[in-house]
């Protein structure tokens, strides 16, 4: 055996497909494990999914569009021009 | 306006006449009513966008995965076996083995690709894993999944031909007291009261209706629509109720004659009028806005033609 620790072994147990590599593969070369696994991934996808739409909606706070200078508009502090009583 | 020129023999249309169709499904009768014009460009001539063609392909996968369940859970396969089995078909059927990889129509649209295509079957089959509809079993043992339907009317052509009225439906289901025909649906709509408004009155459904009870003489309480709406991340659900009345489908069937002695006339002339307050959101309307003399060079340039023929092929998915 060489020396060479980057040399992968043949004995090396093959690191399990990518969900990517499942979903690119010939789907007549795919095992019921393999196929499991896709539906698997989904349950999870769904489950989350499910969690983020029970959790109460934040209301939306409306702000001042960024770079929008409210004071030089004389939206703040005293009137600019007060009304006249 | 472009003369009539058939990709292949359609066998929906009458041997005689040839640009007259005998065999209408709720396709073609609903883009008949919809625009005479609409329904010569699409069902007619066959012209399509890639659009449209995405719909169709990833509806067809969708009833087909569904329907493999169906079957595994009618022959009393487990829950498990018939969510694989379903997942499975989709995966297959988006395949194109002779490019080995996914088909190109499923690598096109955000919403409606191979990846949303597999979530929207595991996800649907999780939702109504106990569901209160049961399929029919028919008489011959089989489970009243995908049925395909031809029927004769009564209503007969000016060539002697009889009219026929044709489809699929996708399941018969006992729920509560009633049979419904149950239909699964994808769109990218948003799901509510709005879409579900939709289907009342509509073609497809009262037609669907009516062919639960005099195909399968069936008393069919109307139509039970699953809606799945298709968004980038996720798939949402919703059940939605179509009940159609004895009434409802007798005025339906009645004003039938009026839409194919309107057909017989148009393709009597080959004249098919443009309905022209019906072209917002139509395909079709940037062609029916150019001069008539351009407008086979648009659809040349912008559609693809395919052939529809409703005795080989289901529509209305």
């Amino acid at each position: 055996m060489s020396e060479n620790s980057s040399e992968v072994s043949p004995l090396k147990e093959a690191s399990p497909e990518s969900l990517a590599d499942l979903f690119n593969k010939d789907p007549r070369k795919l095992s019921d494990e393999n196929v499991e696994r896709i539906v698997e991934y989904f349950r999870q996808g769904r489950a989350t999914w499910e969690a983020e739409e029970a959790k109460p909606k934040a209301a939306k706070k409306i702000a001042a569009p960024a770079g929008l200078d409210l004071s030089a508009l004389g939206l703040t502090g005293p009137l600019a021009f007060p009304v006249k009583k | 306006m472009t003369i009539f020129t058939p990709v292949e023999v359609n066998t929906s249309f009458s041997t005689i006449q040839k640009n007259l169709q005998l065999y209408m499904d709720s396709t073609s009768l609903g883009a008949l009513k919809r625009c005479p014009r609409y329904y010569q460009l699409n069902i007619i001539e066959g012209w399509v966008s890639r659009d449209d063609n995405i719909h169709l392909v990833f509806g067809s996968v969708y009833h087909k995965a569904l329907e493999t369940y169906d079957h595994i859970r009618a022959a009393g396969g487990s829950y498990d076996a018939g969510v694989l089995a379903a997942t499975r078909a989709a995966l297959l059927l988006s395949w194109d083995f002779g490019k080995d990889r996914p088909l190109a129509v499923f690598c096109q649209d955000s919403n409606k690709n191979r990846e949303t295509l597999i979530r929207s079957v595991v996800w649907y089959l999780d939702k109504f894993r106990d569901d209160a509809l049961e399929t029919i079993i028919l008489e011959n043992g089989k489970p009243a999944v995908e049925l395909s339907f031809r029927y004769k009317t009564t209503y007969v052509a000016p060539t002697g031909e009889p009219f026929f009225l044709c489809g699929h439906l996708d399941r018969l289901a006992r729920f509560g007291d009633g049979i419904w025909i149950a239909d699964r649906k994808t769109t990218k709509m948003t799901l509510g009261e709005y879409y579900f408004q939709t289907f009342t009155p509509d073609n497809q459904m009262t037609g669907y209706a009516l062919a639960g009870k005099v195909v399968y003489n069936t008393p069919t309480a109307g139509i039970i629509v699953d809606a799945a709406q298709i968004a980038v991340s996720f798939t949402r659900f919703q059940r939605g109720f179509a009940p159609r009345t004895d009434d409802q489908l007798t005025e339906w069937y009645e004003e039938l004659e009026f839409w194919l002695a309107s057909i017989a006339a148009f393709a009597r002339t080959n004249r098919w009028p443009m309905n022209d307050k019906a072209c917002w959101g139509c395909q079709y309307r940037g062609i029916c806005s150019h001069d008539p003399k351009v407008r086979q060079i648009w659809l040349r340039s912008g559609f693809t033609k395919r052939m529809w023929d409703p005795l080989q092929i289901r529509g209305d998915i």
